[in-house]
């Protein structure tokens, strides 16, 4: 089933470091939604109080239109799939073994499952399933990665820079992999990046965070055509001017 | 089939427990029907007084067990009283003044009679815990010399030698150095005149204050009267002329279970009182400390003399060794070797599987609230720097002697290395995956089953072999408080200077340890989490 994701003027701090000023986001059912800004911006604090990994102080997180603290922690994030930007697999685990991680905790392993799963993100369960993650690649550990976020079937997905670590040829086919994945699955989802030019690649609406607030939300051709703010703006400038320098003089 | 037992964590330990509960308890307690407990201290007189009285009981039948080179008076006394222990030989000049710690009038102190009544009195009064008659010999303090050294500084009496006393260096044995009827009395009572203030005083251990005096590192060495080496290094012994050192005649201290409980043991016991000569003792003793010859057989042939009517129920000799090398050595005690390395194994293996059971959870545990950690980890390294020796005698007044202190003490020592192993290894175990882990749904037992546990596991292997090592080190200091072990010929050759009885139990000692460590890599191997076990390189094998 299909989660909606909502979040209303969250608050959290660190200490006496705010993370999340009041943010308000809300990712529909089936939708997919990026995050974008710097290192600081807020932007992973307000994707872990999706699964309850952060509990912020202030606001109310929503999950299929109820409060996600009215459930455990432990079965939101079984239907919320994650991840991160370095994979996180347990290396001491086979690809196999690691992409059936979430069946296994729920306490029903599911062999078929899995191999549904890495032949959804395009890769082969006979030649990778019985591999080491020291054995793989960097991208083919983040598609190991995304296939181990959705074997369960889950309602959303929480996608934390996964992108982040990859060079540039593999980061454009394992973005390639998500896109054709979600839209098969047609499952929620929320990624955070730095890059608003990936943004704009993968999801439908742009959320641009700033300092524990959110600047602006919108399409990225609204981000490029109305800019609410001179960081929005600015933004913007610097993605379109690393885009024009590609382009024959 | 499998019971619902057999998968209990707990029944993985069922043969632990099993050889705890077989090992531990060698009676603290008055148990009758058990065999008599015979202990000694550990010097070489001791020891030869402790096997005449168990081979005496055996030759009556009666079933003895020898527990030999108890660390020092008060561990030996200390299980006395408790009945740990039944019997064990002691003076009553040390009983008068290390144990009761009363003062005689002079005219009393000096009688040899008197003492020995009064002490069996105290004794009787205050521990229930009773002296048989005396064996028939007095083996004082005896202060000596070299005869060169006597010569040149006309020494004859303890007066003479407080003359010169600023002019020699002296070496005590510890024992000495600490007792009011050593060196704090002797200085009191010799301490007119500018007194007995010697040039340096150094603490000797009793195995080696015959060499030392000997090749000249000290000038004055305490010995006692019998002892077999005065007459090998033609040393002199100065006269106590003001008549310090109380009558030590020697006599078997009873424990009050066998006093109340075992005549039979008694009548045997007291068929050796008044048949030791001093003459007869520094024979003896001069054969176990100079000539080397095994205590049992010393034992056996002054028995045959004593109790001649019934040699023939007194056992063999032993395979003479006197002669021999290490290695013959070793192989003329391969029986005894085999037992102890046997008893050694089993305290290691039991004090470092409960030290596990415990400081495993401990290491988690900490893990979990890691305010605790430092400060609890702290506390448990500090028990490493506690020496051995002195850990296993805060043991005797909590749990006795034998088996269960030195398991506690064993323990102890284990579980600093295994806890610090398992809190870092599970502390600093993969972020990445523990956090990805968590974030998809996996319970905190879950994740420590399936990622922390098995990322952690070789630091806490690490632990674990280094608490082996540490363990099978430290107990061979068990023997001290008579919980045996490869200790044991160790404890005993120190202290008759005798380097193949050192040897024969330090060697099997190493080689536990070397195995011990070997057999535990193995187990590392098998336990090693697969992306570490894999012989390949760790890098990427392909792009993608």
């Amino acid at each position: 089933m299909t989660l909606a994701l909502e979040a209303r003027d969250l608050r959290h701090a660190f200490g006496d470091v705010v993370a999340l000023d009041g943010v308000s986001v809300n990712v529909p059912a089936g939708g997919a939604v990026a995050i974008v800004g710097e290192s600081g911006s807020g932007k992973t604090t307000l994707l872990r109080c999706f699964n309850r990994m952060v509990e912020p102080r202030d606001g109310d997180v929503l999950v299929d239109g109820a409060s996600a603290r009215s459930r455990s922690a432990i079965d939101l994030r079984q239907q919320i799939g994650y991840v991160q930007q370095h994979g996180g697999l347990l290396p001491h685990w086979t690809v196999a073994r690691n992409v059936g991680l979430v069946l296994r905790a729920m306490g029903r392993p599911d062999q078929a499952a899995v191999a549904r799963a890495l032949d959804l993100v395009g890769l082969s369960p006979d030649a990778l399933g019985g591999r080491y993650p020291w054995e793989l690649s960097g991208g083919q550990r983040q598609r190991v990665a995304l296939a181990r976020a959705i074997a369960a079937g889950p309602g959303a997905l929480l996608l934390d820079e996964p992108f982040g670590a990859l060079d540039a040829i593999t980061r454009g086919e394992v973005q390639e992999a998500f896109i054709a994945a979600r839209r098969r699955l047609g499952v929620t989802m929320l990624l955070i990046t730095h890059d608003l030019a990936e943004a704009a690649r993968v999801a439908d609406e742009i959320v641009v965070m700033r300092a524990g607030r959110v600047e602006q939300r919108g399409s990225m051709a609204v981000l490029r055509d109305s800019p609410a703010t001179d960081y929005v703006r600015e933004l913007v400038r610097s993605a379109l001017a690393q885009a024009r320098a590609l382009e024959p003089a | 089939m499998t019971s619902r037992f057999d998968r209990h964590p707990l029944a993985r330990w069922w043969p632990l427990l099993l050889l705890l509960g077989a090992t531990a308890p060698t009676a603290l307690h008055a148990q009758s029907g058990r065999p008599v407990v015979v202990a000694s201290k550990p010097f070489g007189e001791s020891y030869l007084l402790a096997e005449m009285f168990a081979q005496t009981l055996e030759s009556r039948g009666i079933a003895v067990t020898r527990r030999a080179g108890l660390g020092a008076t008060e561990v030996a006394f200390s299980a006395l009283r408790s009945s740990a222990i039944d019997v064990y030989p002691e003076y009553t000049g040390t009983g008068l003044i290390a144990i009761l710690r009363d003062t005689l009038p002079d005219s009393l102190a000096r009688d040899a009679g008197a003492v020995y009544a009064h002490v069996a009195r105290a004794f009787q009064e205050r521990y229930d815990a009773r002296w048989l008659p005396p064996l028939g010999f007095e083996n004082t303090y005896a202060i000596a010399v070299r005869r060169e050294t006597a010569e040149r500084h006309g020494l004859r009496t303890l007066t003479d030698l407080a003359r010169a006393s600023g002019q020699l260096a002296a070496g005590f044995t510890a024992d000495f150095i600490g007792r009011p009827d050593g060196l704090p009395g002797l200085e009191r009572a010799y301490g007119g005149n500018g007194g007995m203030r010697f040039r340096s005083t150094s603490p000797l251990s009793p195995a080696l204050k015959y060499q030392a005096l000997a090749s000249g590192s000290v000038d004055v060495i305490d010995g006692y009267s019998t002892d077999g080496l005065i007459a090998r290094y033609d040393l002199v012994t100065l006269v106590d002329d003001r008549r310090f050192f109380p009558p030590y005649e020697a006599a078997a201290l009873v424990s009050p279970r066998l006093a109340n409980e075992r005549p039979d043991a008694i009548a045997a016991l007291t068929l050796l009182s008044g048949r030791l000569g001093v003459e007869r003792m520094r024979m003896l003793n001069r054969r176990v400390e100079v000539e080397r010859e095994d205590v049992s057989n010393v034992a056996r042939d002054a028995l045959r003399d004593i109790l001649a009517t019934d040699s023939a129920t007194i056992g063999a000799r032993a395979e003479e060794t006197a002669a021999s090398g290490v290695v013959d050595f070793l192989r003329a005690r391969r029986a005894a070797v085999a037992r102890q390395t046997l008893r050694h194994l089993l305290l290691v293996i039991a004090a470092l599987s409960a030290a596990i059971v415990v400081a495993v959870p401990l290491g988690l545990a900490l893990e979990r609230a890691r305010r605790a950690a430092e400060g609890t980890i702290g506390v448990l390294g500090a028990v490493e720097t506690i020496p051995s020796i002195a850990l296993l005698a805060f043991m005797i007044p909590l749990f006795g002697i034998g088996v269960v202190p030195a398991l506690v003490a064993l323990w102890l020592y284990a579980l600093y290395p295994i806890a610090r192993g398992t809190y870092s290894g599970v502390r600093d175990a993969d972020p990445d995956a523990v956090e990805a882990a968590e974030a998809l749904g996996t319970t905190p037992a879950q994740r420590l089953l399936w990622v922390r546990l098995p990322l952690a596991a070789p630091v806490i292997m690490a632990g674990v072999r280094t608490a082996a090592v540490i363990t099978v080190g430290a107990a061979t200091l068990a023997a001290f408080i008579g919980a045996g072990g490869l200790g044991e010929p160790i404890v005993e050759g120190l202290s008759l200077a005798d380097t193949r009885l050192i040897l024969s139990g330090a060697i099997p000692a190493a080689m536990l340890a070397l195995l011990v460590d070997r057999l535990l890599a193995v187990v590392e191997r098998l336990i090693m989490p697969a992306h570490l076990r894999a012989p390949h390189s760790r890098g990427p094998s392909s792009a993608t």
